[in-house]
C-alpha cells in the first residue's frame, strides 16, 4: 500500500510470520491423543514421557507414535531415542489390565504437555474407582529462530518497493501471546538493524508486531493489545517525510533530549497501586521516524523494563525489581545512560540490575506458552 | 521531572480499535485463534464498543449489543460475500467426526470458519436471551467487521477482502487490512496497491 499526503508517500509492505509453537501445539495434541489410543488398545497402562529438542513435523511425529507402539507390542519398558527428532522416550507400568484402584484419577503430570485417561467407576456404595489409566507426558526444548523468516520477510520486501521512494515493513509475528514480542524483538533487534543498514537502504524502518486480547483491560481503553517494536535505519537511501508516523510511534517533546548520553528523572506516582498497572507502559516515547525511543513497561512481575534507542547508541535494555517499592508514597527514578551503560537510581540510589527478574520475566513468558493439560 | 503512571499514558495510540465492557479473557490472536476457542468460555458482554481514536481523541465507530448483533453479522456477510459466507463458512460443522478427523477438517477449513459457526451460535442464543454472550473468538470475529467497515473506504480495498476468503492469506490479509485503516484513521491517504 502507498501512504500519502500531497504529492509525498511513504510505501508500506506487510508481512506475516507464523507462530511455529502453535502448530507445535496441535501435532504434540495429536501425538499424545494417537499414542494413549494405540496403548490402551494393547492394553499397556503405561506412564509415557516423551521429550524433544527438535521442531515436530508429521514424519516425526510417525516415527515416535511408531516407535511407542513397538514398544508396547512387545511389551518393553526399557527407554527409546529416536535419532533423527532428537527424541528420548522413557517408559513406566502405572498398572495391571482391570486392575480396580480406589480413589478419583489424579496424575501429576510434570510435562508441558500431556494426556492423562483412565475408566472410572462408582459402585453399589458410591465408591469411585478408576481403571486402564493412561498417561502421556511431552516435554520440548525447541529454540525457534524467527530470524531468518524476518530476514526473507525484508528481503521479499525490498524487492518491491521502487528505486527513490521509502518504505516501511510492518512484519506481524501471529503469536498466542503477543507479550512474546518482546522477547522476540530483543532476540533479532541488533541483527535485523544491521542486516537494513547494510543490504537494505530502500527500506526506512522495519516494524515488528503482535496482537492478543488484553487480559486486564479497563474499561476506557482498548482491549486488544498491540505490541509494536519499531526498528530505524538510519542508513537509509530516502528518509522518511517529517509529516509521516510510524504506526506504533508516540512522538513527544521529551525526545529532544534522547542523546546518545543523558539522563531523565520521573516521579513514580504510587497513589494508583502498582498492581494495578501491571503489563502496561509507564512511559513510552518514539519518534515518529522511530529513530529516538524510550520505554518503560511494568511487567506482570513488577520488573520495571527500561528500554532506549539512539541510532549511534544502539538499543539498551535494562530490568529492576520494582515489587518491593511501596504503595501511596511518590519516589524519584532517574535513568542515566552513556557510551552503551546505563542505570537507575531509585530514591537517589542506584539499583542493581537483578538477575532474577530477569528469569521471571523469562519464565512468566514460557507458562504463558502452555497449555493446560487435557483429562478426559 | 516526568510522571510514570500507566494512565497518563496511551496504551494503545489511535491506530487500533477494541472494544469496551468487554470480557478479558485472554485471547490468542492469529493462528493460536483455534486454541482459545477450545477453552469455551463465554463471557457475559453489555455491548461490544469499537474505537479508533484519532489524535483529537477517541471515536466511537461501532457498537453492537443483543438488539443488533443480528444485523451486524448480516453487515459481516455483505462485506465478506454472501457467497463466500453460505460455501465456506456455514456449511462448516465437526458434528459427528472423531478426533482425528476433526483435527484434519479443522487444519484444512478456512480459518474464520469455526469462529464463525459459533458465533452465529452464540448470537441467536443472545438474542432469545436478551443478553450478548460471547467466547473470545466471536469477539474477534466482530472485531473484524469493525476494520471491514473502514476498510472498505479505501481505495483497492478489494484485493484484501479477495484475501480474506483464501484460507492459507486470511491472517495476512487481516494484517494488511488493520495496517492500512490504521494510517487511514491517522489522517493519511491510504492506497491498497495491486500485488
Amino acid at each position: 500500500m502507498v501512504v500519502r499526503r500531497g504529492n509525498e508517500k511513504v510505501y508500506v509492505e506487510c508481512k506475516s510470520i507464523k507462530d511455529y509453537s502453535a502448530e507445535q501445539d496441535r501435532l504434540i495434541r495429536e501425538l499424545g491423543n494417537r499414542v494413549s489410543g494405540r496403548l490402551r488398545k494393547l492394553k499397556r497402562h503405561w506412564h509415557v514421557k516423551i521429550r524433544t529438542k527438535r521442531r515436530l513435523y508429521g514424519n516425526s511425529l510417525n516415527a515416535i507414535s511408531l516407535e511407542i507402539e513397538n514398544k508396547a507390542y512387545a511389551n518393553d519398558l526399557s527407554d527409546s531415542y529416536i535419532q533423527d527428532s532428537d527424541t528420548s522416550i522413557a517408559f513406566k507400568k502405572i498398572a495391571e489390565p482391570d486392575q480396580l484402584v480406589p480413589g478419583s484419577f489424579e496424575v501429576p503430570l510434570d510435562g508441558e504437555y500431556g494426556t492423562a485417561s483412565a475408566e472410572v467407576i462408582l459402585d453399589d456404595f458410591g465408591i469411585q474407582y478408576y481403571s486402564n489409566p493412561t498417561t502421556i507426558e511431552v516435554e520440548t526444548d525447541v529454540k525457534y529462530d524467527y530470524l531468518p523468516s524476518i530476514r526473507g520477510d525484508i528481503r521479499n520486501a525490498s524487492q518491491k518497493i521502487p528505486d527513490g521512494e521509502s518504505a516501511i515493513v510492518h512484519i506481524q509475528i501471529e503469536l498466542r501471546d503477543a507479550k512474546k514480542i518482546t522477547k522476540i524483538a530483543d532476540a533479532v533487534f541488533e541483527d535485523v538493524r544491521a542486516l537494513i543498514e547494510r543490504d537494505h537502504k530502500r527500506i526506512n524502518a522495519v516494524v515488528l508486531c503482535g496482537a492478543s486480547i488484553r487480559n486486564n483491560s479497563k474499561p476506557d481503553e482498548n482491549l486488544i493489545n498491540f505490541e509494536f517494536v519499531i526498528i530505524p535505519n538510519k542508513e537509509a537511501h530516502h528518509p522518511l517525510p517529517p509529516w509521516f508516523e510510524i504506526i506504533g510511534s508516540y512522538p513527544d517533546v521529551m525526545l529532544d533530549g534522547l542523546g546518545e548520553e543523558g539522563e531523565l528523572e520521573f516521579r513514580l506516582r504510587t497513589n494508583i497501586p502498582m498492581s494495578m498497572q501491571r503489563g502496561r507502559y509507564l512511559q513510552r516515547r518514539i519518534s515518529g521516524h522511530g529513530l529516538r525511543q524510550f520505554q518503560i513497561w511494568q511487567s506482570f512481575s513488577d520488573v520495571l523494563r527500561f528500554e532506549i534507542f539512539h541510532p549511534n547508541l544502539g538499543r539498551l535494555v535494562r530490568s529492576y525489581d520494582f515489587s518491593q517499592v511501596a504503595d501511596g508514597a511518590d519516589h524519584i527514578v532517574k535513568f542515566a545512560w552513556s557510551g552503551g551503560n546505563a542505570v537507575v537510581y531509585l530514591d537517589g540510589e542506584q539499583l542493581e540490575e537483578d538477575a532474577s527478574s530477569q528469569r521471571a520475566t523469562l519464565a512468566s513468558f514460557t507458562r504463558n506458552d502452555i497449555p493446560d493439560f487435557t483429562r478426559r | 521531572m516526568y510522571d510514570i503512571e500507566a494512565d497518563n499514558m496511551p496504551q494503545n495510540k489511535n491506530h487500533f480499535s477494541g472494544t469496551q465492557n468487554c470480557s478479558q479473557e485472554a485471547m490468542p490472536y492469529g493462528q493460536g485463534l483455534l486454541s482459545g476457542l477450545e477453552a469455551g468460555q463465554l463471557t457475559v458482554v453489555k455491548c461490544i464498543r469499537c474505537f479508533a481514536s484519532t489524535p483529537r481523541g477517541a471515536n466511537a465507530m461501532m457498537e453492537i449489543d443483543h438488539s443488533s448483533i443480528a444485523a451486524s453479522l448480516d453487515e459481516l456477510r455483505q462485506l465478506l460475500g454472501r457467497e463466500f459466507c453460505k460455501e465456506q463458512l456455514e456449511s462448516y460443522t465437526l458434528i459427528g467426526t472423531n478426533f482425528f478427523d476433526g483435527n484434519r477438517l479443522e487444519a484444512q477449513s478456512h480459518p474464520l470458519a469455526g469462529p464463525w459457526v459459533r458465533l452465529c451460535q452464540e448470537a441467536e442464543q443472545s438474542v432469545r436471551d436478551e443478553c450478548l454472550e460471547l467466547s473470545p473468538g466471536s469477539i474477534w470475529v466482530l472485531l473484524l467487521l469493525d476494520v471491514l467497515q473502514r476498510l472498505v473506504a479505501i481505495p483497492g480495498y478489494e484485493r484484501i477482502v479477495e484475501l480474506l476468503r483464501q484460507r492459507d492469506h486470511f491472517y495476512p490479509a487481516c494484517f494488511e487490512a488493520q495496517t492500512a485503516v490504521s494510517y487511514h484513521d491517522a489522517g493519511y491517504s491510504v492506497e491498497i496497491l495491486e500485488e
